[in-house]
This record gives C-alpha cells, sequence and structure tokens, in this order.
C-alpha cells in the first residue's frame, strides 16, 4: 500500500460515518467512491460497516417477546381502566 | 419508518391522547413500554429489571401527557426518563446481596422447594423468551461495547432518535454524538465479525 493511499484510506475511516448518514457534500461522495473502487480494504470497510447499521435498523422492528408484550397491554388496560372508574361521579 | 416519522408519529399520540382519546392513549402507553424494555435490555443489559422500566415508564408516560405542552419533545422526555429509570436501578444493585433470601424461605422445608422449584421454571421460561428475542449476535456484541457507546448506538440506530435528541438526553455535544456513533459503529462491526 502506498503512502498517498494509507493517508486516503485514513481519511475514508475518519468520513465513514458521515458519507453513511449523508452529511457529506457530493465532491466528497465521489471522492470516497472512487478511492473504494481501487482500495479493496476500503470497499469493504465500507460494505460492512453499511451492513452493521443496516443490522441495527432492522432490530428496531423486532416486537417484544409476546408474553412480555402481553403484561404490557394488561397493564395498560388495567391503569385505563382504573382511571376511568376513578373520574366517573357516584352519580352514574 | 423515517426518524422524522416516528417523531411525529408519537407527537400526533400526545395530542391524541391528550385530548381523551383512549385509543391513542393505549398505544402511545404501549409504544413507551416497548421503548423502555428494548432500552433497559440492550443498553442496561439486566433482564430482571427490564420490566419494571417498563412499568416505570407506562405509569410515567400516562401521569406526563395530561400536562405536556410540546408534544414534539416528548420522545426526548421519554428515553431521559427511561435512561434515569436504568440508572437508579443499577445503583439500587450496588451492593446489593447477589441472591435474594425470599420470605417464602422461612416457611417449613418442603414449602419452601415448592415455591423456589415455580419460580425457577417460571425464570428459565422468561429467560428463553428473552434469548430467543432479536438478533442473539447483535446483542452478544452490543454487550461489549463500552456503555457511552452502546447508549449513543441504540437511541440513534435501533431507536431512532436524532443527533440532536440523543445530545439532549446524554447532555453532550452534538459532535460528541457523532464522535461516539462513528467509533461505536466501528467497534460493533469488529465485534460481529469475531461472533
Amino acid at each position: 500500500m502506498s503512502a498517498a493511499s494509507t493517508v486516503a484510506c485514513r481519511t475514508i475511516l475518519a468520513n465513514i460515518s458521515a458519507y453513511l448518514d449523508g452529511e457529506l457534500d457530493t465532491t466528497a461522495c465521489e471522492e470516497i467512491e472512487r478511492h473504494c473502487q481501487g482500495c479493496p480494504s476500503c470497499s469493504d470497510l465500507v460494505r460492512e460497516l453499511r451492513e452493521t447499521v443496516g443490522l441495527c435498523r432492522q432490530a428496531s422492528s423486532v416486537p417484544l417477546p409476546e408474553a412480555v408484550r402481553r403484561r404490557a397491554r394488561e397493564s395498560v388496560r388495567h391503569l385505563l381502566d382504573r382511571e376511568s372508574d376513578a373520574n366517573r361521579s357516584p352519580s352514574e | 419508518m423515517t426518524a422524522v416519522t416516528v417523531k411525529t408519529d408519537y407527537a400526533a399520540l400526545v395530542k391524541a391522547a391528550k385530548t381523551g382519546d383512549r385509543e391513542a392513549m393505549e398505544r402511545l402507553l404501549m409504544r413507551a413500554q416497548e421503548a423502555a424494555y428494548r432500552f433497559s435490555l440492550l443498553v442496561c443489559g439486566h433482564q430482571e429489571d427490564a420490566e419494571d422500566v417498563m412499568q416505570e415508564a407506562l405509569l410515567k408516560t400516562y401521569q406526563h401527557v395530561k400536562q405536556i405542552s410540546e408534544p414534539d419533545a416528548f420522545r426526548t422526555w421519554l428515553y431521559t426518563t427511561v435512561r434515569n429509570a436504568c440508572l437508579m436501578k443499577r445503583r439500587r444493585h450496588i451492593g446489593e446481596p447477589t441472591k435474594f433470601v425470599s420470605i417464602e424461605q422461612s416457611a417449613g422445608e418442603d414449602d419452601r422447594m415448592s415455591v423456589s422449584e415455580v419460580a425457577d421454571e417460571s425464570l428459565r421460561a422468561d429467560q428463553r423468551m428473552i434469548d430467543g428475542w432479536m438478533d442473539a449476535r447483535l446483542r452478544a456484541a452490543l454487550k461489549e461495547l463500552p456503555a457511552p457507546y452502546r447508549t449513543v448506538l441504540v437511541m440513534r440506530e435501533i431507536e431512532g432518535l436524532s443527533t440532536k435528541e440523543v445530545a439532549t438526553i446524554t447532555e453532550v455535544s452534538e459532535a460528541n454524538v457523532k464522535t461516539r456513533l462513528h467509533r461505536a459503529r466501528l467497534m460493533l462491526r469488529r465485534r460481529l465479525e469475531e461472533k
């Protein structure tokens, strides 16, 4: 690996999150993409980091375990029913 | 669903719940509990505390919604409340015995065994259910990250909070949140590779 590519690789490493988050301008994005075309290790890094972020984002849509959801729903209904009874006037 | 959509969705539920819409209140309280459970398990890692933190989120959200003046700030309030509840739980654990002696253990030997066996089986069933929840490799890798990095990563990537919201909740600058997120992603990638 040449000294020039090492410097470029370090720049990629420092900016990779901003790149993935769409915070870099077009010129900076193009520089990264050009570098990655000729640098397998940076290309792998970008791909793997994108997969890591994707894995986390998929996790956000996993529903809670069914038994936990059931207990949570029961707690909500119990609380709302209790509050509704308490707010009802004695004449009702 | 994007972070902005989730935020406006929360705000819309808060506004509707505040006017007495029971269905909106139910949905809001369920979502608050789900967020509390995920955060507690993924960030704090104490499975035994997760449902307590969830219960606290339920009661506090219900009380808070009645007096909220800025529905858009609800998410920041919720995660600050959940984070504080987790921290309080952790502090309470310090100095506590690792094994609790229950009231039932003062009963006769036969009674004590049966109560203990029932409790053990229930705990094992809960443990199996929790172990099977979410990607096990991701959960194991997250557990190995230092807490400040794990907190930022879970809030940004899993809970979908903005950099600004995370900065407010964790009381650090937005630049610091970005730096932590960047390092956390690199650490997580490395840990996932090792799994």
